[in-house]
């Protein structure tokens, strides 16, 4: 059931993706891990990145390396440091839209970059609240 | 432990996939069906932003192409000295009709000034130093010209060299022939061919000393009344695109 909505989340993403320059997939998957930690989150970034490259009519496989090498850095930085905290989604999300813009958008864009982490803290602080109230 | 690495071959797995298909270079599947859509449902904004952006550069360096034109056939117009008194107009040709390339050469010119902007009935038009034609119809935004190529167009002219008089009169194709001369008088081939001026009071008619044309040979014989010669415009009335109007003196 995880997998199903999660899927379907990064479809919607993956969609919403061509009507903005905000990286809604990006944020997508790493909010995914954060709240996972599974392998099979993996696998979901490199469909994901499949079915970017796909709707955007790209070279396929750029977005694939992208997410699963963005994923691997996060679990490296997991085995020394505390992910769950919103200043880390913030930071992660910053740099790691800062360079998809870069490298995909071809140009440093640092407003957006901006407006993706500032989205990926909210959307996390809503949920680690909802699941904080739910065990109160 | 085991957990750990079974993620990092998993990630090994994926990067390696990955890189894989990158390095195959193959393109989406989409792109072949749905490469026709212009909308951006498959296509990345950017993508489409430069495409607005490469026509709008397009358009205005076609414009700037035209400006550049007019520019220099101003520049050319106004550094003449045979006819440094004249009242110009400059006008557009936006149309030949019955022009077709290498089938037929142009006999009429339309251009894009009219009666709202001074131009009148039998007003000359001109180009650098040399004779175009005569104004015949006039409407408010547009005119047709005659070219002087035009097999109705006649008017008195005389050789720079040797003064001889004769009148000027437009054959088939883009030839001139200077005929009604005088034996008496000398035709020299190479020599050019000059208005003598038929301005009238409402100011219609050609200005004086506009070339017509150089002489290419000469058709002499002692049994005929008059001598004639063809003559050959410097222009090429095919490729003009921009003119003057004699509006009168200054």
């Amino acid at each position: 059931m995880k997998l199903y909505g999660s899927l379907f989340l990064i479809l919607i993403a993956s969609f919403l993706q061509n009507a903005t320059t905000i990286p809604l997939t990006l944020i997508a998957l790493f909010l995914l891990y954060i709240f996972n930690r599974q392998s099979w989150v993996i696998g979901l970034a490199f469909v994901a990145g499949l079915l970017l490259d796909t709707i955007l009519l790209g070279r396929l496989g750029g977005h694939s390396l992208f997410f699963v090498v963005f994923l691997l850095l996060v679990v490296l930085y997991d085995r020394k440091f505390e992910i769950k905290t919103v200043q880390f989604v913030f930071v992660f999300l910053f740099v790691g839209s800062l360079l998809y813009l870069f490298l995909f958008g071809g140009r440093i864009a640092f407003f957006e970059a901006i407006v993706s982490a500032l989205m990926g803290g909210v959307i996390y602080k809503i949920f680690t609240w909802r699941s904080f109230n739910g065990m109160r | 432990m085991r957990k750990k690495e079974t993620l990092f071959l998993t990630f090994l797995i994926f990067i390696i996939f990955s890189l894989i298909l990158f390095f195959l270079n193959i393109t989406s599947p989409l792109s072949i069906p749905f490469g026709f859509l212009p909308s951006s449902i498959f296509q990345n904004k950017e993508i489409l932003v430069l495409r607005e952006e490469n026509l709008t550069l397009r358009k205005k360096l076609a414009d700037q192409k035209k400006i550049e034109l007019e520019n220099r056939a101003l520049s050319d117009q106004f550094a003449t000295t045979l006819a440094p008194n004249l009242n110009l107009l400059v006008a557009q040709i936006i149309g030949m009709p019955s022009f077709v390339p290498g089938v037929s050469a142009p006999q009429y010119y339309i251009i894009n000034k009219g009666i709202k902007d001074g131009v009148r009935q039998n007003y000359a038009v001109l180009y650098k130093d040399n004779v175009v034609g005569k104004v015949t119809i006039v409407s408010k935004q547009t005119s047709k010209v005659e070219l002087v190529t035009n097999t109705a167009s006649s008017f008195t002219a005389f050789s720079f060299n040797t003064n001889a008089l004769g009148l000027v009169k437009g054959q088939e194709g883009q030839d001139l022939t200077f005929g009604n001369v005088l034996l008496s008088e000398k035709l020299e081939v190479g020599d050019f061919v000059l208005t003598t001026g038929e301005i009238d009071e409402k100011n219609t008619g050609y200005p004086p000393n506009l070339v017509v044309g150089q002489i290419l040979s000469v058709d002499k014989k002692s049994s005929a009344l008059f001598q004639k010669a063809s003559l050959k415009s410097k222009l090429d009335f095919a490729k003009l695109s921009t003119v003057f109007v004699v509006l009168g003196y200054k």
